[in-house]
Order: structure tokens, then C-alpha cells, then sequence
């Protein structure tokens, strides 16, 4: 289990994180929510041990990451970033390869088997031999997933539970590809046994594909659970000001569906208790 | 096990299941069809290394047998294989041998030796501030120790005559490498907050150092008289000239332990080029990695600089130049920079010494004169492929 307790970051006078708690489970997906600015990007870099908490602590099945090697760390947890920038001519099978730099004195051909895998898995294979920097930007996100997948491709030798960090991996990509990136993580978590945690920013990316979903406001923690609990016209209203009506997915009973209305018009949901209990009563 | 993963290739979007089949039976075809695309990348860079070797030998026989006496290839070997204790029949030219053992070794060996630091040097900054065009002088090294040497030639009778008579003839070149070594050390601790180094405020730091080292250098060299002007001018063109063996003995080890421990971080620094923090997250221990760098390239650039002046450019083109032919990987980049940086510096070394010969030229001018329009080069030939560094 990675598990956040009473996390507190500091930059200067500005709490970023107060007091947050969360946890990732082996084989579940979970799907970070809120606004620009709303603590997001820094709980990930807190999570993957890149900034040390001011208070409280991160443990990875039991151990605070501080006390685990870089090396070790790398084996059992990759981080997506948002943003890469690579300005050096490798090819596609070059930046993918880096994602077993963490198992030195590995064969080639285990390493190109693994790498493989994972690009396949991307749909990228075929740019294998193509130079990175001349890729459209959705696919180089692609080849940084097949990189971060191939990292933690198969468990380490002792076994231990691994976990996948995703900062905006859709951010880049069209609507087939958003989609096919969500269910290469969630069938990495399944199929893998790996916790998958992922910055999102469309809710319902997130409804589609979260088993549980958290939702960070001015870096506390708003609320987090099951989709259909946690996706409320209210706790939506809170987090991010904006009006929406919830409904259930056409096809997929257990996924909540979110619309955008007139944010005008339904003025009874700041003021009214209406529309606030409606939605707390679908989720109940 | 998460073979079956796959993705939708084109917006139409393949069927998955058809795709599977084709993707389990096809993995094994295409890692292997991967990894000999991989053998023959590779074999052809391990060609490409013997090729740099070669030229490097070439290089060194003709530097060798070149100048006011020409000497044959066949003289110079029987010379270096007698003066290694394997005497070969035939008697040997003892003037012949005192010019190649005493005279054009040492000078020879130094070329090498700096030569292939300062191009390791360029491509290992070049790796860490994931700037293609940071140099060792970006750090401070150069300034700092052009600083020192210009105190010490003109301060060297009055203000500091205690240090110069305690150094002798060594005053000049550990003044010039402790220079270098302390403002590199200011701009690394300008850069260094909370156990962490930021790559980008070192590069800052660096200009504003290298500046304000500069403006002192100006004031010092406004205070010279004529005799301390000309010695500066001359130390900041650069020259192999002084090379001896003594100066060989000092410097060797130091310029070897740097090239041969630099190309031991080159997958820390392939990896720190996809960002600091995706090398962090990939397991490599960032702080260790860029001290040793800094460290290793400061006594490396320091020692080279301190015995031979200012050369300017040989850092910064070498692994340019091999970009182009073997790509960034650095577990390439960095040992043959270090080979192609060799040949260049002696090339550049024979011109400085048979261009006006007898007289002798600053091997700075001759770097510069070739790398300047060369590096235009390269740029207005990137602009036009539309690539980007």
C-alpha cells in the first residue's frame, strides 16, 4: 500500500498540502481531481518521494519512503510527469530503454523484450526506430508511458507491490487516444496487480475509468471515495464552482455521468438546497 | 502477462481481439528483429569508436614525426618501442631519439591528455545542464582561473611575492587551478539550496561569476606594465609549448582519472536529459552524480587550463561533431569525445607549430579560428534540416 498521512507541504508562507490523507491499493485506479492549483501536481511529487513533507509521511507497504534507496524506490513506483522535454535526437526504442535503468546488469534481450511489451502496449511499437523529437506530441507522451510501464513492467525479485504515478497523462492526446491511455493504466492495474493513481482533469475520464476518486480544494482534501459518491453536483459546485446536473452512463451502471448546464440558470443549487440534496440522494 | 495490452493504432480503431493474435504471435519476431537493429546500431558505433582510435594513432605518429627535423613513422616506432626496454635491432639516432623522447612525447601526450579532458568535459556540462551549448567556462572554471594566473603575473613581484616565491615555477598553473576550482565551487553553492542543486540558477550564477571574474581580470590587466601584458596575453591564447615531461608527470593522473571516470555516469546523464525529475524517479542519485561531475570536470578543465592556458572550442564541438554521426546516447558520446577531442587538439597543436615556423602560434587562436566558423556551420545546417537541438 502507498499511503499519504496527515501530509503537510510548505513553499514559503503558502501551505500547499494540509494535512491530506490517502492511500493506493494494489490493482485499484484512482483518479485525482480539482482545480488549477489545487495541490494536485505537488501531492504526486510528495507521493513519488520527489519533495519531502513538511509533516506527516508517505510509506510504501510500511516503509517511509525516505529511508528507501532511489534505486529500490525505482523498481516499485514510476511517475508520468506532465510535462517532458527532450531536445536530444534518440530514438523512440533509446527513450523507452531508460525505463529499465533502474535494473542494472540486465541481459539486452530481457531488457528489449520488457521494452517491447510496453511500447506495444502504447501503440507505439511501429516508432521504434523513429528520432523521439520529431513525434507529434500525443505520441510522445505515448513513448513516456511505454517508458514508465516498462519500469515497473514485472514485479521486482522480492515481490513487492508496485505503483503507477500519472500526472496528466491525457493532457496531450485526442479523444481515442485519452481513452486507450486510461485503459492501458486500469488493465495495467488489473491485470498487473499495480495501484494506479492519475491527475485528471476531465470528471468523466475519471467516472469512466477511477475505482475511487479524490478531489483536492486549496490543498486540502474535499472528499474521496467511490465515483458515484464522491461525484455530486455539491462536491462539484465546492471544488471547482461550476454548476453540473449528474446522471447515470447510458451503458455503465456504476459509472456517474457529469453535464455541463447553464451556469446561469440553475442559480437554486448556491442558494437552494434542492438540487444538493438531490444529488446526495443518487449517491446514497 | 500484459501482453494482451494493446492499443488502438488508428482512430478507426483495429479490432482489439484480431490484434492480439497478431501481437502474441508477433512480439518474439520483432524483439528479435529489435535487438539485431540494436547489434547493428551498435557494431557500427563500435567501428565508428576503432575508426576514432585509428585517426588518433595516425594523428599522433605524424605530430610525432613532424617539425624543424621530420622523422619517419618506422624511426618513431623503433624509438618508442626502445624507450619502452625492448631494444630492436639496428642502432638509432640518439639526436632523433632526445627529439622524440624528450621534446615531442611529452608535448605530444599533453595534447592528448587535454585534448580528450576538455571534449569529455564539454559533453558530460553539455549532458548536465541539457543545454547543447554549456561548456566547462559556463561553471566558471576558465575565468576563474584566467583571474588567478593574470594576479599572479601581475601582482606576482609585489603583492603576492611571498606565494610566488614559494611555488617557483609552479606558481602560475596552481594559481590557475585553484582559480578555477574556487569559483566553481562559489557557483555550485549559489546554486545549492536545501541538499538540492538547480541546474538552471548554477547556469545563472555561472554568467553573473564569469562576469564579475572578468571585470577583475580587466582592472588587473589595466594595472600591468608592457613585459606582464605580453606574458598574460600570450597565457590566455593558450600554448602546448611549455610541455615537459615534469609537467606531464602532474597532470596525467589527474586528466586520466577524469576521463576514465566521467563515462561511468553516462546513463545517469542520458537519463537526466529526459528532466531531473524523471532521472530522479528512474532511481539515480542526482546529488551524487552531479557533484562527482562538477568535481571531476573542475580538476580536469583546472589541471588543463593551469598548464596550458585558454583553448577555447575543442569542449564544445567535439561532442557536436559526434552527434551527428552516433547520435546522444553518452554511453558513446562521452569516450569518444574524449578519443575525437584527442585528435583534434593534436591536429590543431601541429598547425600552431608549422604554420609560421620556426615561430610558434597560440593553439587558442588556431581552436577558435576553425571552431567558430565550423560551429556557424553546424547551426545554419540545423536551422535548414529544421531540427532543434
Amino acid at each position: 500500500m502507498l499511503e499519504m498521512s496527515q501530509v503537510s507541504y510548505q513553499v514559503g508562507e503558502k501551505w500547499l498540502l494540509d494535512s491530506i490523507s490517502l492511500c493506493i491499493q494494489p490493482g485499484e485506479m484512482l483518479a485525482l481531481l480539482g482545480q488549477n492549483g489545487a495541490g494536485k501536481s505537488t501531492l504526486l511529487k510528495v507521493l513519488s518521494g520527489e519533495c519531502r513533507p513538511a509533516s506527516g509521511a508517505v510509506t510504501l507497504s510500511g516503509q517511509t519512503l525516505q529511508t528507501l534507496s532511489t534505486n529500490r524506490l525505482a523498481k516499485q513506483r514510476a511517475v508520468l510527469p506532465q510535462k517532458s522535454r527532450l531536445n536530444f535526437p534518440f530514438k523512440v526504442l533509446q527513450v523507452a530503454m531508460m525505463g529499465r535503468s533502474p535494473y542494472r546488469g540486465e541481459r539486452y534481450q530481457a531488457s528489449a523484450e520488457v521494452v517491447y511489451d510496453a511500447l506495444k502496449a502504447t501503440g507505439t511499437a511501429h516508432l521504434s526506430e523513429r528520432v523521439f523529437t520529431t513525434l507529434s506530441g500525443g505520441e510522445q507522451q505515448r513513448v513516456h508511458l511505454a517508458r514508465v510501464l516498462a519500469q515497473i513492467w514485472s514485479p521486482s525479485e522480492d515481490n513487492q507491490a508496485r505503483y503507477l504515478l500519472l500526472d496528466e497523462p491525457t493532457s496531450a492526446l485526442d479523444l481515442i487516444h485519452q481513452h486507450s491511455v486510461l485503459e492501458v493504466a486500469r488493465k495495467f492495474a488489473r491485470e498487473a496487480h499495480v495501484g494506479v493513481l492519475a491527475i485528471l482533469h476531465d470528471l468523466n475520464l475519471a467516472a469512466y475509468y477511477a475505482d475511487r476518486v479524490a478531489i483536492l480544494r486549496n490543498g486540502k482534501m474535499l472528499c474521496q471515495g467511490e465515483p458515484f459518491h464522491v461525484l455530486t453536483p455539491a462536491t462539484i459546485y465546492q471544488a471547482f464552482g461550476a454548476i453540473v446536473k449528474v446522471m447515470r452512463h447510458p451503458e455503465r451502471e456504476r459509472s456517474p455521468l457529469v453535464v455541463w448546464t447553464d451556469q446561469t440558470e440553475s442559480q437554486s443549487i448556491k442558494t437552494g438546497k434542492r438540487s444538493v440534496s438531490q444529488g446526495i440522494n443518487k449517491s446514497a | 502477462m500484459l501482453t494482451s495490452i494493446q492499443m488502438h493504432n488508428s482512430p478507426g480503431g483495429t479490432s482489439c481481439e484480431a490484434m492480439k493474435e497478431i501481437t502474441a504471435t508477433h512480439r518474439s519476431e520483432n524483439v528479435d528483429a529489435a535487438s539485431s537493429v540494436a547489434h547493428v546500431v551498435s557494431s557500427r558505433r563500435w567501428s565508428f569508436g576503432i575508426g576514432l582510435f585509428v585517426l588518433l594513432v595516425v594523428v599522433a605518429v605524424a605530430a610525432l614525426g613532424v617539425g624543424a627535423v621530420s622523422i619517419s613513422p618506422g624511426e618513431i616506432i623503433s624509438i618508442l618501442v626502445d624507450s619502452l626496454g625492448f631494444p630492436l635491432a639496428g642502432p638509432l639516432d640518439s639526436a632523433y631519439q632526445q627529439i622524440i623522447t624528450s621534446i615531442r612525447f611529452p608535448r605530444v601526450a599533453l595534447a592528448v591528455l587535454v585534448g580528450a579532458g576538455l571534449a569529455i568535459s564539454g559533453a558530460a556540462m553539455q549532458g548536465l545542464f541539457r543545454n547543447p551549448l554549456a561548456d566547462p567556462a559556463l561553471i566558471g572554471i576558465s575565468s576563474g582561473a584566467a583571474l588567478a594566473a593574470v594576479a599572479v603575473i601581475v601582482l606576482g613581484a609585489t603583492l603576492l611575492s611571498g606565494y610566488t616565491a614559494f611555488w617557483g615555477i609552479y606558481a602560475l598553473p596552481v594559481a590557475a587551478f585553484l582559480g578555477g576550482l574556487v569559483t566553481t565551487f562559489l557557483v555550485y553553492q549559489f546554486s545549492n539550496f536545501n541538499g538540492r542543486t538547480s541546474v538552471s540558477t548554477m547556469l545563472l550564477a555561472g554568467i553573473a561569476i564569469n562576469a564579475l571574474t572578468i571585470a577583475v581580470t580587466g582592472l588587473l590587466t589595466y594595472m600591468a606594465n608592457d613585459e606582464q601584458l605580453r606574458t598574460l596575453t600570450f597565457w590566455s591564447m593558450g600554448s602546448l609549448g611549455g610541455a615537459s615531461w615534469d609537467e606531464l608527470r602532474v597532470a596525467a593522473p589527474i586528466l586520466l582519472l577524469s576521463i576514465v571516470l566521467i563515462p561511468l555516469q553516462a546513463s545517469a546523464l542520458n537519463a537526466l536529459l529526459l528532466g531531473e525529475s524523471e532521472a530522479l524517479h528512474l532511481g539515480y542519485n542526482l546529488e551524487r552524480v552531479k557533484r562527482g561531475l562538477i568535481v571531476l570536470v573542475a580538476l580536469c578543465v583546472g589541471v588543463s587550463v593551469s598548464f596550458t592556458g585558454i583553448i577555447g572550442f575543442i569542449g564544445l564541438i567535439t561532442p557536436h561533431l559526434l552527434r551527428l554521426s552516433i547520435g546522444p546516447d553518452h554511453r558513446f558520446l562521452l569516450p569518444f569525445s574524449a578519443l575525437l577531442g584527442a585528435s583534434l587538439l593534436l591536429a590543431s597543436d601541429l598547425l600552431a607549430r608549422t604554420l609560421v615556423s620556426p615561430a610558434e602560434l597560440p593553439i587558442g587562436i588556431i581552436t577558435s579560428l576553425v571552431g567558430g566558423p565550423f560551429f556557424l556551420w553546424l547551426l545554419l545546417r540545423q536551422r535548414r534540416r529544421g531540427e532543434s537541438w
